[in-house]
């Protein structure tokens, strides 16, 4: 038999809005325990949701970026459980209108192909408490109760690991590039759950869906489904059947191993919420989230090329929003965008690496970078401007002229043969004002010397310049 | 005759002419509430209330609710005051925040000598389920005859003298049944125009905080008071109340399906001679019929609506983050002894019954049939409502029943004349009872409902029937 | 409907992490089938299905949406001052398993 894998993808995103979901605590990473929660949180007798404007303007630009067909009228459910991380005993969620249905994201899937991968709903919802397992007890953490949260649910037509990871991925950039989320599986601000089925190919059913938590990268995706794939193929090909079950993907093993069965759909209850009237967005109020949306991945790495950058270096670039963030911000004057890059992709990730820090820690601000790449358009050499650089970095604050005083550097002055070089190609740029020269016109070699000397930013003796034009010009 | 009986209005100027003071008033309100023998109160705030009304030494000329002394259902949130809502499941439970009409009362420096019981969670209508026993009826001193509920303490409150007014809530007819009851006016507004943050909810659809008092003069003053926007409750209405100055030739609409389901007898009696007399003031009494088998469902929609919202409501009372804790084994075991526990039997299974309706398989032909028979019955309480400005109906079939005869178990047959007061529930449509006789000595009335946010009309309304029954400012006790 | 038994109504308390007895149990099953009873009759109301199930008593859609800023929070004891089971300034409950 010849098998095939369906796999499905559920995606939560924490937004990184300033409060939360449906009260007005503050959503801030870290913080100790139970200092970023309100009454809501706690769901206290009597206490009442509230709907976060920003979280609503992140979740239109999604739904745009996905392609999907958004429903102006926001309206929220209760999805009932008990669980000690889920205060109120129920989450507030979208499941009957969710913001967002039928769009897409192509995605590149290697070897130059790209697949287009149906994205079925994309929806509001609220985060639920941090549960930290001790021996014999667990303690719950409210900070992260009632954070925002995006859910965004795949058509079950992903059928590799590879497709798998090519579209977290793109999702992540996308919620990247738009200040979305961090994206950070390693921090919990983005999470996958898979579901991987395998069917005889050709077939329109689905086998029994086996899902899969526990995935802390985008790689432990990619080698979560490979692994599954395996399992139950090799279950399959014994005459074996697959159990509906919930398994968990064990780092270190590379294995995913059964956490429990999965007999029939949890009944939730699904009430509407009767606390939220039902939200009308008008047309304005979507255009302008949309609009105003930060400029994508894609666009980004339009504009990089159109620039004139190299494919190797805009995608450097682009590995990190944040990075690309300040390379905008920096690239004040295209005529120094290539030093600009090759101090930022050289020295400054070097560094950063080296501190184990993220860009939006770096202690130079974007305007002192750019006047260290500007110091090499004025003829000052690649070590001068690593020294001004290193200056910077223990001297925060202080201007780069400064620095350039303050250790004394000059840029190095042509030698003859780079003279010589300059004034020939001056003399082959002005034609007519050698033609003058040799017809006696002395103000011409006064205009030739001048325009060497330009040529060569004043980084030459204007003596030196003026011998060597003299000679070339005899040599007619 | 004390100050404390006066209309708010009388009671203001003997303030304002420091003729008594609101310590005078809260000391007396709190002297009344520990002689109460009805079982009333969770909580008399007696340090508080002293320590606010002692506080209070320049009157605000312009504030009619200044200094008023006033009680509270006790599922209502207030700040440093123990909340229950008669329930074990809350016991110990002190809120840290005021509910909104705490605070604005608060503001108006009102003060409030104390929580009133309710039926558990605001779900009954007998006044016995709340976790200290019965609430009784003060006009029957022998204790054998309910006050109704769910607001059964704030009702008795106000029905015996202690207060010149408290606030309750009314899911189902929880304000308007009891105050029928014990003979007083008792206000469900319209939805949404009294704020309900801070107050537990039962069912949000179909919740209401309103207010008990004993003359229609004060109904507007109240209301002004407690109605308005809050950003707290995105289902709290900023649309203005308009008083109303016209004439008093209303026209009433009595529902005669309804009426059929009424026993002959002093009740009967008593709410035709109030038509008459209504007739005779000019007003048109209109004769419609409802529909009965809508009117049959109205009682079955309820159960399952209430229950199902219920049922998710209180899944936060777990024991974990306030209330009584329960040690187990695991997570599931700790959380289902503090339900188990903290729950009496009624809310039990009501609990249970808004499971079923919500389960997958009974879902659709349960809860989704209920809210389409609402919207029906909505949909025809507002066909009906347009052929007059009010649906005016007996309140209950008798008089308060005697505990013995309560079951708190589903009626096989309900009667329309004892559940039409749901359809203002239903339809968020502003209903009042009035005060409109006696039987045996037990107080009876009749309710009033008018349209949506007219407010201003139903006052004038329940002025004139006030007027017409003589029973303004009537409560037991008042001639000792 | 889903069959009105002793078992599912025992479930349908378990959903709710409660338990009843059986003398409540009996209690329950005749409620429920006298809703049933009830609800059947009232599906044979003409015209029942062409209504749209209802939410809010009547059409109250709302624009606003609350601006993205944060209050200042509860303190820790505010958070956790209620509850009878703290450890380490958070709540504590049996270990949680799956």
């Amino acid at each position: 038999m010849e098998l095939e894998a369906v796999i499905g993808l559920e995606i939560h995103v924490q937004t990184k809005t300033r409060s939360k979901m449906f009260s007005s605590a503050p959503n801030a990473f870290g913080g100790l325990p139970n200092t970023q929660v309100g009454l809501f949180d706690v769901a206290f007798p009597g206490t009442m949701p509230s709907v976060n404007k920003e979280a609503v303007v992140h979740a239109l630009r999604l739904a745009n970026a996905l392609h999907m067909q958004i429903d102006p009228l926001v309206r929220f459910d209760r999805k009932n459980y008990f669980y000690p991380d889920l205060p109120k005993g129920f989450q507030i969620t979208q499941q009957f209108h969710p913001l967002g249905k039928d769009g897409y994201l192509d995605v590149e899937t290697g070897d130059n192909n790209t697949r287009r991968i149906l994205i079925q709903r994309l929806h509001m919802e609220e985060d639920t408490c941090k549960q930290t397992h001790f021996s014999d007890y667990t303690l719950l953490d409210y900070n992260r109760a009632g954070i925002p949260l995006l859910e965004v649910v795949t058509e079950p037509m992903i059928s590799s690991g590879q497709e798998a990871m090519a579209f977290v991925e793109a999702l992540r950039r996308a919620v990247t590039f738009m200040g979305i989320s961090d994206g950070k599986m390693e921090e919990g601000s983005l999470r996958c759950d898979v579901n991987v089925s395998l069917r005889e190919k050709g077939e329109a059913c689905f086998g029994p869906k086996v899902e899969i938590k526990n995935l802390n990268s985008i790689r432990s995706v990619g080698l979560a489904i490979d692994f599954e794939i395996k399992r139950q193929t090799e279950l399959l090909e014994n005459g074996k059947p697959i159990t509906q079950e919930t398994r968990r993907y064990d780092e270190r093993s590379g294995e995913t191993v059964w956490m429990r069965d999965k007999e029939n759909e949890v009944d939730y209850h699904y009430l509407p919420e009767p606390n939220i009237p039902p939200i009308r967005l008008s047309e304005a109020f979507i255009r302008q989230a949309i609009d105003s949306c930060p400029e994508s991945y894609e666009g980004k790495k339009r504009r990089y090329l159109d620039m004139g950058i190299s494919r190797l270096d805009a995608e450097a670039l682009l590995s990190d929003a944040a990075l690309s963030s300040y390379f905008d911000k920096a690239n004040q004057d295209p005529s120094c965008v290539l030093h600009l890059i090759h101090l930022l992709l050289g020295e400054v990730l070097a560094y950063l690496n080296a501190q184990e820090v993220g860009i939006s820690s770096f202690s130079l601000s974007p305007d002192t970078l750019f006047q260290l790449a500007k110091k090499r358009n004025e003829g000052f050499t690649h070590q001068q401007v690593v020294d001004l650089f290193d200056y910077c970095l223990d001297h925060s604050g202080e201007p780069v002229d400064h620095a350039v005083q303050i250790l004394g550097l000059v840029p190095p002055s042509l030698d003859v043969d780079s003279a010589r070089l300059i004034a020939s190609q001056t003399i082959s740029d002005n034609p007519q004002s050698v033609l003058d020269y040799r017809q006696g016109k002395d103000r011409a070699f006064g205009f030739l010397v001048g325009q060497a000397l330009k040529r060569a930013k004043g980084r030459v003796d204007p003596s030196v310049l003026a011998k060597v034009m003299a000679e070339l010009l005899k040599k007619g | 005759m004390s100050y404390l009986d006066l209309p708010l209005s009388q009671i203001h100027i003997s303030l304002v002419q420091k003729k008594v003071t609101p310590l005078d008033l809260t000391q007396e309100a709190l002297t009344r509430a520990k002689a109460s023998q009805d079982n009333a109160f969770e909580y008399i705030a007696e340090n508080e209330a002293l320590a606010f009304a002692s506080a209070l030494l320049e009157p605000e000329e312009d504030n009619l609710l200044w200094g008023i002394p006033y009680a509270a259902k006790d599922n209502l949130s207030t700040k440093g005051i123990p909340t229950t809502a008669s329930s074990n499941s809350l016991n110990g439970y002190v809120p840290s925040f005021d509910a909104t009409v705490i605070a604005r009362l608060k503001e108006k420096k009102a003060v409030l000598i104390g929580k009133t019981t309710l039926d558990e969670l605001a779900m009954g209508g007998s006044g016995t389920t709340g976790h200290k026993g019965a609430t009784f009826n003060p006009y029957d001193q022998s204790h054998q005859r309910m006050i109704g509920g769910s607001s059964c303490g704030s009702a008795a409150v106000v029905a015996s003298g202690i207060v010149p007014f408290a606030l309750g809530s009314d899911t189902g007819d929880s304000i308007r049944k009891p105050a029928g009851y014990s003979g007083i006016i008792g206000v469900k507004p319209t939805w949404g125009r009294i704020s309900r943050f801070g107050l537990f909810p039962f069912a949000p659809s179909m919740d209401h905080v309103g207010y008990f008092t004993r003359h229609a003069e004060d109904l507007p003053i109240l209301f002004e008071a407690l109605a308005g926007p809050d950003p707290k409750d995105l289902t709290c209405s900023s649309l203005p109340v308009q008083n109303f100055d016209g004439d008093k030739t209303f026209r009433i609409i009595v529902l005669d399906d309804v009426m059929a389901s009424l026993p002959s007898g002093v009740i009967r009696d008593a709410f035709e001679g109030s038509l008459e007399k209504l007739e005779v003031r000019g007003c048109e009494i209109v004769h419609l019929e409802f529909g009965l088998d809508l009117l049959k469902a109205i009682y079955p929609t309820y159960i399952i609506l209430s229950s199902a919202e219920a049922s998710s409501n209180d899944a936060n009372i777990d024991g974990l983050k306030f209330g009584p804790y329960h040690a187990g084994e695991s997570y599931q075991e700790a959380m289902a002894k503090a339900r188990s526990n903290g729950f009496s039997e009624l809310i039990r299974r009501r609990f249970a019954i808004g499971s079923f309706a919500l389960s997958e398989e009974n879902r659709e032909t349960m809860f989704v049939r209920a809210q389409r028979i609402r919207s029906m019955i909505v949909e025809r309480v507002n066909e009906v409502l347009q052929k007059g400005d009010f649906i005016y109906l007996p309140t209950a079939s008798s008089i308060a029943p005697l505990f013995s005869d309560a079951l708190e178990r589903l009626p096989k047959d309900p009667l329309p004349v004892n559940h039409h007061l749901i359809l203002g529930n239903f339809a968020g449509l502003p209903s009042i009872n009035m005060p409109l006789g006696y039987e045996r000595g037990m107080p009876f009335g009749a309710t009033l409902m008018g349209h949506a946010f007219q407010e201003g009309p139903l006052f004038a309304a329940c002025s004139l029937l006030e007027d017409i029954t003589g029973l303004g400012g009537a409560y037991f006790g008042e001639k000792d | 409907m889903k069959g009105i038994t002793l078992e599912s109504v025992n479930e349908a308390a378990n959903r709710l992490l409660f338990d009843m007895d059986e003398k409540e149990c009996q209690a329950l099953l005749g409620e429920l089938l006298l809703l049933r009873a009830q609800m059947e009759k009232a599906g044979d109301i003409e015209g029942l299905d062409s209504h749209e199930p209802m939410v809010y008593p009547f059409p109250c859609e709302i624009s606003s949406l609350r601006d993205d800023v944060p209050e200042t929070p509860l303190s820790v004891e505010g958070v956790i001052g209620h509850s009878c089971s703290i450890k380490d300034n958070q709540i504590k409950v049996p270990k949680v398993v799956g």
